[in-house]
């Protein structure tokens, strides 16, 4: 790199720069530095493998709890040599569970963003591994408010990060089992873990271009995809309940991937929904082959109805399961209406599975269910019938989710079939939207249709504002 | 009675510095130790130092003769410890030019302290800068075309989106 003065010219090899750069520590700073000069490009983007732990486990009693977000990044950084070449760095963050009630949650979850936004930049991490543990009674609340953003800040800011040649590995979010405990009593995976993660990383690194987050199986010990889907976190947590060391087989999470969207050709997920999910076409076979999975998918839905009564009720999940199934009522007068209702719900939504069961069986064919919502799906996303439309049905009991649902399904739907770069530039200024009403633990705010104008989408997507227009108006 | 080296710069000027000054420089210490030293050794050569670089460096030796300095390894703590006051007043008062002679005298020298309180200082004239500022400020030619800037434009924008 050369430098001059008026009068003089200096050199300054880039392993100088590359200290003067680290010293810098400003994020903005470093987006400028890229587009100074080619040099200084290359000496930003320039690394080596780093391994950035991020973890709110908070069971580890040797790492202090309710730290400063910022003073864990730059303090608790542990480097352990993997093997000659390649240097991991492993961070372990952690944060109280009980702050994950907090509205500051979300706050410390910007601060992580730009954290990770600065480290990326001073290329200290090449991956970084999220753990977030979240707890059962609270994943609505949790999923409900933070999805929409954690959904923009991992694929935006972790994955979609085109600057850097390494994709990082993320294993979100609420993984009991997806992520290996740490294996000794301190708060570091074991050189092995690390060097079995990154051998599977680089085994696929031809396919990352989905930019899917990554799903690590503890059992088979094998990476593949994971769509990250505010239906599917709710969901995987409650299927797989740690207390009972249940694993999560890939069955589930593929069920999980695809089931708000439904089959196609049966009982495998298409090729376009492959797609759509990021999934590569040979792990089409690995979907949904028998009863018992095809079981999972639909008690995930009498789950998560379940799961807005613990929130509505403020009572643990075993409490409603209880509850509904002995036919009484503990819960206060004042409630008993409500429950009533959602029961009555929940009563149907099983008499309806239970019929989808039965057709499973017989026909291994997804019952083509005529609800009004079919025509107008038809029209506005101009598509045949799917299990959507029932699922649409239900989720139109509960706004909250509704909305998160229909969001993401119109705008992965359309996207693929025109862009999908226009798509996670759209999703993700929604989402960021969404995150923006948020008043401060729930997002009842809607995204309105004027956030599409204001996004300058609306030349692209005129059938979309329609579509919106009426969704809103509902 | 503390040993005095020589050395010479490039310049071809002679100086002579006692040895625990000197041994700031890792460089030098090593060579000292490696090689042993006595008064009829030939001056050591600095082929990459001026001599009035050098004095610089001997000034802030000088300086910082007794000073403990973060362990070298911990590169954690070299980084977020802050300039030292001594040493911000130090560096401030020299031309640009000067300061990047300091900079590459202290990475020859291997003189971590100064390095880093040096790579700091540019750091700090950098920072909060937009690209066409850094580039004023130290006089470096975009080399990129139209069509990489729109490039780089367009990998940023998940960067810029606050």
């Amino acid at each position: 790199m050369t430098l001059s003065t008026s009068s003089f010219v200096f050199e300054l090899p880039p392993e100088l720069w590359r200290k003067v750069f680290c010293n810098i520590n400003d994020f903005n700073t470093y987006t400028e530095l890229i587009k100074v000069c080619k040099n200084f490009k290359e000496i930003i983007r320039d690394r080596s493998v780093t391994v950035q732990f991020v973890s709110n486990h908070s069971n580890n009693q040797k790492v202090p709890k309710n730290l400063v977000l910022d003073q864990r990044i730059t303090d608790n950084i542990h480097t352990v040599a993997l093997d000659e070449e390649i240097d991991i760095t492993l961070s372990h963050y952690i944060y109280s569970v009980d702050s994950l009630f907090k509205p500051e949650f979300i706050e410390s979850l910007v601060r992580v963003k730009e954290s990770l936004r600065v480290l990326r930049l001073q290329s200290r991490f090449d991956i970084v591994v999220f753990e977030f543990h979240l707890s059962p009674h609270f994943d609505t609340v949790i999923t409900g408010i933070n999805l929409p953003f954690m959904r923009n800040l991992i694929p935006c800011a972790l994955l979609r990060n085109q600057c850097f040649t390494h994709v990082q590995l993320l294993l979100p979010i609420e993984s009991y089992a997806l992520i290996p405990k740490p294996e000794t009593s301190g708060s570091y995976l074991r050189k092995s873990t690390i060097r079995a993660y990154l051998q599977k990383f680089y085994a696929i690194l031809p396919d990352l271009e989905s930019r899917s987050p990554l799903l690590y199986d503890e059992e088979s010990r094998e990476l593949s995809y994971f769509c990250m889907n505010p239906t599917n976190q709710l969901n995987n947590n409650y299927l797989e309940d740690p207390s009972r060391n249940v694993k999560h087989t890939m069955d589930i999470v593929f069920t999980n991937v695809k089931s708000p969207y439904g089959f196609r050709n049966n009982t495998k997920v298409g090729v376009r929904e492959a797609r759509l999910f990021g999934l590569r076409e040979r792990d089409l076979n690995r979907t949904i082959t028998n009863e018992r999975a095809f079981q999972s998918m639909l008690q995930e839905y009498i789950i998560a109805q379940q799961c807005s009564l613990c929130e509505a009720f403020k009572c643990s999940r075993d409490q409603i399961v209880e509850t509904l199934a002995s036919g009484s009522t503990n819960f206060k007068t004042d409630q008993d209406h409500r429950l009533s209702i959602v029961k009555q719900n929940i009563i149907s939504l099983n008499d309806c599975l239970k019929t989808k069961i039965v057709k499973f069986k017989t026909k291994f064919n997804y019952p083509d269910e005529h609800y009004e919502e079919k025509d107008f799906i038809q029209t506005h996303l101009q598509k045949g019938t799917t299990p959507l439309v029932t699922l649409f049905n239900f989720f139109n009991q509960n706004p909250r989710w509704a909305r998160t649902v229909k969001i993401h399904y119109c705008l992965s739907e359309h996207s693929y079939n025109n862009q999908r770069e226009n798509y996670d530039d759209l999703f993700e200024k929604i989402s960021a939207k969404i995150y923006d009403n948020m008043n401060p633990r729930y997002n009842n705010g809607l995204v309105k249709s004027n956030d599409l104008h204001r996004a300058g989408q609306v030349k692209k997507y005129p059938h979309l504002i329609t579509l919106f227009q009426s969704f809103w108006k509902g | 009675m503390t040993e005095k080296i020589r050395l010479t710069t490039s310049d071809d000027q002679e100086f002579i510095v006692e040895r625990n000054i000197i041994e700031r420089s890792v460089l030098i210490k090593n060579l000292l130790n490696d090689t042993g030293y006595d008064e009829d050794s030939e001056a050591i050569p600095l082929p990459n130092v001026r001599s009035s670089v050098f004095k610089k460096v001997i000034e802030w030796a000088e300086h910082h003769k007794d000073t403990t300095f973060p362990d070298d390894d911990d590169e954690d703590a070299r980084k977020s410890a802050p300039i030292d006051d001594w040493d911000k007043d130090f560096l401030k008062v020299v031309d640009q030019e000067m300061l990047y002679e300091i900079i590459l005298a202290a990475n020859f020298l291997n003189i971590r302290p100064l390095l880093d309180a040096g790579c700091k200082t540019v750091a700090e004239m950098i920072r909060g800068k937009s690209a066409d500022e850094i580039r004023r400020t130290f006089n470096i030619v975009n080399d990129f075309s139209p069509d990489e800037e729109e490039a780089i434009k367009r990998e940023n924008e998940w960067a810029e989106d606050r």
